[in-house]
């Protein structure tokens, strides 16, 4: 049937491959978006990082050639340096909904960037430590971890040894003892194929995936109430239901056991130890860039 | 637009700048800055065109391009390489078309270490193949095996290709390894039946230096020793560092080039001026590859906003195919979109289509997995634009490049046949990988 | 007069070509320190990839004019080498014009996005933590001198093959 006159088309890029873990929560939500709001508002996924290489899509929605994008701040930590504290927050989107740290979040969005942050796709699934051999104790110490910057200051922290290397090269690297592991999400192992050569899965898990629906500021102030309505709804539906990302995580654990992967878990003292490195090593990162607005981020993202 | 106008636009402005002679790589940005005003919205679409195209060759992935093109330059400019060649030309002096020979075996050695095929026929076709053709050698039997030794590489491992398309596609990464292993084999074995037929039936495409069958024994076998020895220490840093897990296969390039230059060192075959003219024709050869990349890579960026790559892609989705039909056609696609995207971007594209239609239709995703790798590959290779005939041509600045592809053509016509036995004897392929699943 | 400026112009190129080869000569002693000390846990050093990286896009880009002043880029030499040799000068000449426009519509929009990202403040937020706008160098200057080779090339100087 043909659109409404009124009906705006908005064009989105995913800065996440088509059908992997963390696609198909925007799936769900332009699904929720286009449903809801017939007549009002559809979403028109123009594609992944094929289109868009996921480190401009900042750019690109500072720039509106994008409408949205499903993406997370660590990709446009460039523009927006605090961002990556939705990373390192142990506090849910209720709460901070609630005590003024998502309204700050996107206030330094929206006058750093002109984007405009409508809220959070993945929660509550935390990174892990992964080994390609069984672990032999608790120390990190000279272990070669393959890393990405968003955990690569923690993991030099830990006395580890943080590589960078390209996802296609990881699994020849584990399979030929290059590196010892990874940092990885509790899920989306088995999307890449490194179950094959990971033995071991570290916990507890550290800081938490952020990904998220994030706006041209520009599109965004050219909707009406209503038609913002409908993403906020959706968005706001989506945060209601991230208990299921536990649950995700839960089947992950599961389906890791059942090919191989073991659990070890650090001794009580070490894991708060390894904890408190972890937001040490994270915020360090946030504040020496951004001493003010980082200052007033840690208040209000950490418990 | 429609997707096929947007197609017929972006390839017609392409071929046009091709055709008048303007370098490959402006010609894409030209394209490219059209397609961005068009498709990104105006003037801020030009801004991120450029922002794409400032960010795209900032990878490390891409450092054995460079890297082994380096340890080829040093090889030649110093002559150790000219040492090693007589050698093996004295060892195997019965054997026709010896050098292409040995562009097969070892093209296809590294070309799986460095997982390029580009910096595999960039290294091969400006030394080797330069080489062949002083000697006399045919053009197809001097530059066609430099061009088309990757399609073997991407088959056996170690072959990074491989692997990004089972992380890409959730298809088992070890299935898709111990897979490849038989028809790879198979095609090196045309490759080299092919290369020595076309010698022994017209011994005019490789001439044989008459001189090395008086030499005495003593005098064919020493020179192999003395002087293939240190390409086989070059051999040991680049396969055994990514063996024993010293370094990446990326870090495994650089392991080669520092030890060509300690080999050239040691043999005392280094001067400076050689030095220099390998780092200036390093960058020369690199450059040309990786300023390509950059406007290739951000033109299928580009095509694939436009919406064009998926409704090309959803033609297959229209009609109803009989699972082979089905098979036939993703190949034919994936050898069309050769002709404009890299081999990443293909992947990236195509998986999110054809694994759920390939599950749907119940085919076996190893199978189909291999196969796509050998049509990617044969995207790099086929005319009009296939990557590694321009870096041929870039090596090898005096040849035509109508004769650049018709070097490619047997190579072409052998890949392909080895394609189709891949699609009528699935066999081929899932024999190995069904004794270990 | 113009053949004078073209040998100054040509000193230029040959900078350009030096800084593309030394950066790939640092490539390839970078990455097998790397190896080196990584391996001997000598060191540790996570920001050395990141540097790899850099010297990639900026060998290639400054490389870039230096290649095309050699006439070493790829180009599509069949319809070429069918014409004849005075329809082939000419289209040669329009592609040098199609060149100019191009690399100064690219130029143009780098400068830009240069000055933009400088007024922005945006940084290179990994284990190095710099301006990103210094980033855009290697590309204005590609796309610039491109454009002033492309120039020479239409008024008739520099080599072909
Ligand atoms: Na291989
Ligand atoms: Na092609």
């Amino acid at each position: 049937a043909p659109a409404k006159a009124d009906e705006v088309t908005l064009r989105a890029i995913s800065a996440f491959q088509t059908g992997t873990a963390f696609a198909k929560p925007f799936d769900e939500f332009v699904q929720k978006v286009n449903e809801a709001g017939k007549g009002l508002v559809k979403i028109q996924v123009l594609g992944g990082p094929e289109a868009m290489p996921p480190f401009e899509v900042g750019n690109a929605l500072r720039g509106n050639v994008i409408d949205l994008a499903n993406t997370t701040a660590v990709f446009h930590a460039n523009l927006v340096p605090e961002g990556v504290a939705l990373t390192m927050t142990d506090l849910s989107m209720a709460e901070l909904r609630q005590n003024g740290g998502y309204d700050l979040m996107n206030q330094i969005h929206e006058k750093r960037a002109r984007i405009h942050w409508l809220g959070r796709l993945a929660e509550k699934i935390k990174y892990h430590v992964y080994l390609s051999k069984p672990a032999k104790s608790d120390s990190f110490d000279g272990l070669k971890l393959r890393s990405v910057p968003i955990y690569q200051a923690f993991f030099s922290a830990l006395g580890a040894n943080p590589m960078q290397i390209a996802p296609g090269e990881v699994f020849t690297a584990l399979e030929r003892g290059t590196i010892d592991g990874y940092g990885w999400p509790s899920i989306g192992v088995f999307d890449l194929g490194w179950q094959e050569q990971t033995k071991t899965r570290v916990d507890p898990g550290f800081y938490q995936v952020e990904t998220g629906v994030y706006f041209s500021l520009a599109a965004w102030n050219k909707l009406n109430a209503e038609q913002k309505a409908v993403f906020e709804k959706a968005i706001l539906a989506m945060e209601d239901s991230s208990s299921r990302f536990e649950q995700d995580a839960d089947a992950e654990r599961k389906r890791q056991g059942e090919a191989g992967i073991e659990t070890y878990n650090l001794p009580e003292a070490s894991a708060a130890k390894f904890l408190q490195t972890a937001q040490e090593a994270g915020w360090a990162q946030v504040l020496k860039v951004s001493p003010q607005d980082g200052a007033a981020l840690q208040k209000l993202f950490t418990k | 637009m429609t997707w096929w106008a947007t197609l017929l636009l972006l390839g017609g402005t392409l071929a046009v700048l091709f055709a008048i002679g303007l370098p490959v790589a402006f010609a894409f940005l030209g394209v490219n800055l059209l397609g961005a005003w068009i498709f990104l919205g105006g003037e801020v679409g030009l801004e991120q065109l450029v922002r794409n195209a400032a960010g795209s060759v900032n990878s490390f992935s891409l450092a054995p391009i460079p890297l082994f093109i380096l340890m080829g330059e040093l090889l030649f400019h110093s002559g150790l390489a000219y040492r090693a060649i007589d050698a093996i030309e004295r060892l195997l002096y019965r054997l026709p078309a010896r050098l292409a020979c040995v562009t097969v075996v070892g093209g296809t050695t590294f070309a799986a270490l460095s997982g390029s095929s580009i910096a595999n026929t960039a290294l091969l076709g400006g030394t080797l193949s330069q080489e062949m053709l002083k000697r006399g050698y045919s053009t197809t039997l001097a530059l066609g095996p430099a061009m088309a030794v990757g399609g073997i590489a991407v088959l056996i491992p170690p072959s990074a290709l491989a692997v990004m398309l089972g992380s890409l596609s959730g298809i088992s990464i070890s299935q898709l390894l111990i897979g490849g292993i038989l028809p790879g084999m198979l095609m090196g074995i045309a490759f080299l039946a092919y290369v020595i037929l076309a010698a022994r039936f017209d011994p005019s495409c490789a001439p044989n230096d008459v001189d090395s069958k008086q030499l005495p024994f003593r005098e064919r076998v020493v020179p192999f020793f003395r002087d293939v020895v240190p390409l086989f220490f070059i051999f040991i840093a680049v396969i055994g560092g990514m063996l024993a897990g010293i370094a990446t296969p990326t870090e495994a390039a650089a392991l080669g080039a520092t030890t060509a230059l300690l080999a050239t060192l040691f043999y005392r075959q280094l001067t400076w001026s050689s030095f220099v003219k390998s780092m200036l024709e390093t960058a020369k050869v690199s450059v040309s590859i990786l300023f390509i990349i950059v406007a290739s890579v951000t033109f299928s960026q580009i095509l694939s906003f436009s919406g064009a790559t998926n409704g090309f892609l959803t033609l297959i989705q229209t009609v109803e195919l009989s699972p082979i039909a089905l098979v036939v056609a993703m190949l034919l696609i994936l050898l069309v979109l050769g002709c404009f995207i890299d081999q990443i971007s293909m992947m990236m594209i195509t998986l999110p289509f054809f694994i759920p239609l390939a599950q749907a239709a119940g085919i076996d995703l190893v199978w189909l997995g291999l196969m796509m790798l050998v049509a990617i590959e044969l995207g790099l290779l086929t005319p009009p634009f296939g990557i590694l005939l321009m870096v041929m041509q870039g090596v090898s600045r005096s040849t035509p490049l109508l004769q650049i592809y018709r070097a490619a053509l047997p190579f072409i016509i052998i890949e392909l046949l080895i394609l189709a036995l891949m699609v009528l004897w699935p066999q081929l392929t899932l024999f190995l990988p069904s004794l270990v699943r | 007069m113009i053949q004078r400026i073209y040998t100054v112009w040509g000193r230029i190129a040959s900078c350009c070509g030096l800084i593309s080869a030394v950066g790939f000569g640092l490539l390839a002693v970078l990455v097998t320190l790397d190896v080196f000390v990584r391996n001997l846990a000598l060191a540790r050093w996570p920001w050395l990839n990141e540097i790899t990286e850099y010297l990639i896009t900026i060998s290639t880009f400054f490389g870039a004019p230096w290649v095309l002043h050699k006439a070493g880029h790829v180009n599509v030499d069949i319809l070429l080498r069918l014409v004849g040799a005075t329809a082939a000068q000419w289209l040669m000449k329009i592609s040098y014009i199609a060149g100019f426009v191009i690399c100064l519509l690219l130029l143009y929009q780098s400068i830009r996005v240069t000055l933009d990202t400088y007024e922005v403040g945006s940084l290179v937020f990994k284990n190095l933590v710099f301006a990103e706008w210094y980033l855009m160098i290697p590309v204005v200057a590609c796309f610039g001198l491109c454009a002033i080779e492309f120039l020479f090339r239409a008024a008739g100087e520099g080599e072909t093959r």
